[in-house]
């Protein structure tokens, strides 16, 4: 997963794995910073700060350890911070051994550590065996809400559950709503969950990926608190063609995406346990046919051409959307692994001005190279915000994490929006809808947190490419709030991450954007031994009156020091500090305050 | 033979500046795991 903890726009990672999956201490949490031998910003490294994090702390007394198998990331209390929520699954409730350890609610502090928040009504669902976990506002209240798809009750004997919706209360707790909301009337067994606006009215909808023994469910969200089965009369039926030798289709993800740029949200299925041959179901495009038809969903098996080497049983468990070479047309990326190892691979899938995609792997090299083989998920991100979405992929088997850099997609135009949400929105502004306009290119992008299987998650502020079109007509931004806020930003700037309010066109983000912004550049973060403040833009750090350290509960630290070698440099000592996350405040003799995060390791 | 001189430069031309130039470009992305300091870390997810 890929979410920024620490509030520097840089997306950091977040990892499930530490060598065994059903044991504990199963997620790692790397911070992207500048890389120190560097000066350049484009040059970032990962560093893991898990340790000091607290995201494997048990809320059990005494108990050592924290179990995660899946987690989403958005700021459920309004309070500017990304926070999570964990969950746990196995493949059958009813011989789960439960000894307290669940799925959690945790808050984040905005420098990468969480605190658990006790009764927070989450803490009760892994009874309920959640696969994947998808924020929204489905009510438009301005506090964020999530929906849990569920797997077996029992395995062998094939009994389901239903999927679960709590309400955020706005301040970390949740309530269940699932029966009043008429979620309670349909069981089925789920491998993932995902959120979209099917159908353009403004309310976020629920589609839900079943594993094998149904066809899923496409939830339509009344607008009234409630949602309706709309599977039936809209199509969605991921056992539409069965697969090899007439198995059942297992589905990890329906990815939502306006590919073909007609406004309407069109779907990739990636199905574990398709099949290749004609007439057999496989993972596919799913096109939505718009309001004339209902949106009605069309499976399209056509759309996608799989060149050779390709398994002839499919193990499709991860696929993503993004852009590769900003052209306006979005890309795909599909992770195949685990039932046949010697063929299943990475695909990249490139959108051609047709719409039809085309298997662009032996034009990359990346066939007969191991590290492509035998993948399992992947997250695009821009992680030198450098204006092109990047790739990071997990592998089945080794389960190694590897990191593509995108060479070419910002040699096109481009543009990335940052949303600053209104009062009564999410802080995040999740399920927010930006339409991008320059000249005959419209694009659409979905703001969101939690897709598919274990909740795959990209960065909030998405990138569009605008391929040869060298000028924004305009951005609209159809905010999630209660107020159904709409916002026009006139002509924005192009090549830049824009940052648009309710009120438009704000400002850009510029490189090493969050200390320009205070003339104050703190590095490294985290620190060892010290860390250095460097006054930029001419401001002189001689008019500094003191360098305060506090922790993150508030109580100010006393046993450091530090020394100015120029007015432009001072290096703070922070060589007896405990590991973890730390605010300073620098005090001028004006009595302006200065404030910044760091992370002692 | 003129019109066969003809045809062959159009189809040649076609092929040049066919839209699908990434058979031409294999450097669209590159392995930055270690130069990241992501070497060896695990993931599933």
């Amino acid at each position: 997963m890929v979410a920024d903890v620490n509030n520097d726009d840089y997306p950091d990672l977040l990892s499930i794995w530490t060598g065994n999956i059903y044991g504990k201490d199963n997620m790692r949490v790397y911070i992207n910073v500048q890389d120190t031998n560097s000066a350049d910003p484009l040059d970032r490294i990962f560093l893991d700060i898990t340790p000091i994090t607290g995201i494997n702390a048990n809320i059990i007394p005494d108990s050592a350890g924290h179990r995660i198998l899946n987690a989403v990331f958005a700021d459920v209390n309004n309070d500017g911070n990304i926070d999570m929520i964990t969950g746990n699954d196995t493949y059958n409730l009813e011989s789960y051994y439960d000894n307290g350890d669940r799925g959690e609610v945790l808050l984040g502090d905005g420098t990468g550590a969480f605190l658990t928040v006790p009764d927070n009504g989450i803490h009760t669902a892994i009874l309920n065996n959640p696969t994947g976990h998808s924020m929204l506002d489905y009510d438009r209240d301005g506090n964020l809400d999530v929906f849990m798809g569920t797997f077996f009750k029992n395995y062998n004997s094939n009994i389901w559950n239903h999927g679960f919706l709590y309400k955020g209360n706005g301040d970390g707790t949740f309530t269940d709503v699932s029966s009043p909301a008429g979620l309670t009337v349909k069981n089925e067994p789920d491998y993932g969950c995902q959120v979209t606006d099917w159908n353009n009215d403004g309310w976020p909808d629920i589609i839900t990926s079943p594993y094998c023994r149904n066809g899923g469910t496409l939830w339509k969200n009344n607008g009234n608190g409630t949602f309706s089965d709309v599977s039936a009369i809209t199509g969605y039926d991921t056992q539409f063609m069965q697969g090899d030798n007439g198995q059942n289709l297992c589905n990890w993800i329906a990815a939502p995406e306006d590919f073909d740029n007609d406004g309407d949200m069109d779907l990739m299925l990636a199905l574990v346990h398709g099949g290749n041959d004609a007439n057999e179901g496989r993972s596919t495009i799913v096109i939505n046919e718009g309001p004339t038809a209902g949106y009605h969903l069309h499976w399209d098996l056509n759309r996608v051409t799989w060149d050779a080497p390709k398994s002839t049983h499919h193990g499709d468990y991860d696929v993503s959307w993004f852009d590769f070479d900003n052209d306006g047309l979005e890309d795909m990326s599909l992770q195949q692994g685990h039932y046949m190892p010697a063929s299943d691979r990475l695909y990249m899938f490139y959108q051609n001005p047709d719409h039809t995609f085309s298997d662009i792997n032996a034009e990359l090299g990346f066939i007969g190279d191991t590290t492509f083989a035998n993948t399992h998920a992947s997250e695009p991100l821009d992680y030198d915000l450098d204006g092109d979405d990047d790739l990071i992929f997990a592998k089945d088997g080794t389960v190694k994490t590897y990191l593509l850099r995108n060479e070419i997609g910002n040699q096109n135009n481009w543009v990335t929006v940052k949303l600053i949400a209104p009062a009564g929105c999410n802080y995040n502004s999740i399920g927010a809808r930006i339409y991008v306009y320059a000249d005959s290119l419209v694009k659409m992008r979905d703001v969101y947190a939690g897709r598919g299987n274990k909740c795959g998650q990209q960065p909030f502020n998405l990138v569009f490419g605008l391929g040869a079109h060298n000028s924004i007509d305009s951005i609209v931004v159809r905010w999630p709030d209660s107020l159904f806020t709409v916002t026009t930003a006139v002509n924005p700037p192009i090549n830049q991450i824009v940052v648009i309010d309710v009120n438009g066109y704000v400002a850009n983000v510029p490189e090493n954007h969050s200390d320009v912004a205070e003339n104050i550049k703190l590095y490294p973060n985290p620190a060892q031994d010290h860390f250095v403040l460097q006054g930029i833009n001419n401001y002189s750090l001689n008019g500094v009156a003191a360098i305060e350290i506090y922790d993150i509960g508030g109580r100010k630290i006393s046993n450091f020091s530090y020394y100015n070698n120029n007015s432009t440099i001072a290096v703070v000592n922070v060589s007896k500090l405990d590991q973890g996350a730390y605010i300073t405040r620098i005090i001028s003799k004006e009595g302006g305050v200065i404030t910044k995060q760091f992370i002692k390791m | 033979m003129k019109k066969i001189y003809l045809l062959l430069i159009t189809i040649l031309g076609l092929f040049l500046c066919n839209d699908q130039n990434y058979a031409q470009d294999t450097t669209w992305f590159k392995n930055v795991t270690n130069q990241v300091g992501l070497s060896g870390v695990k993931s599933f997810y």
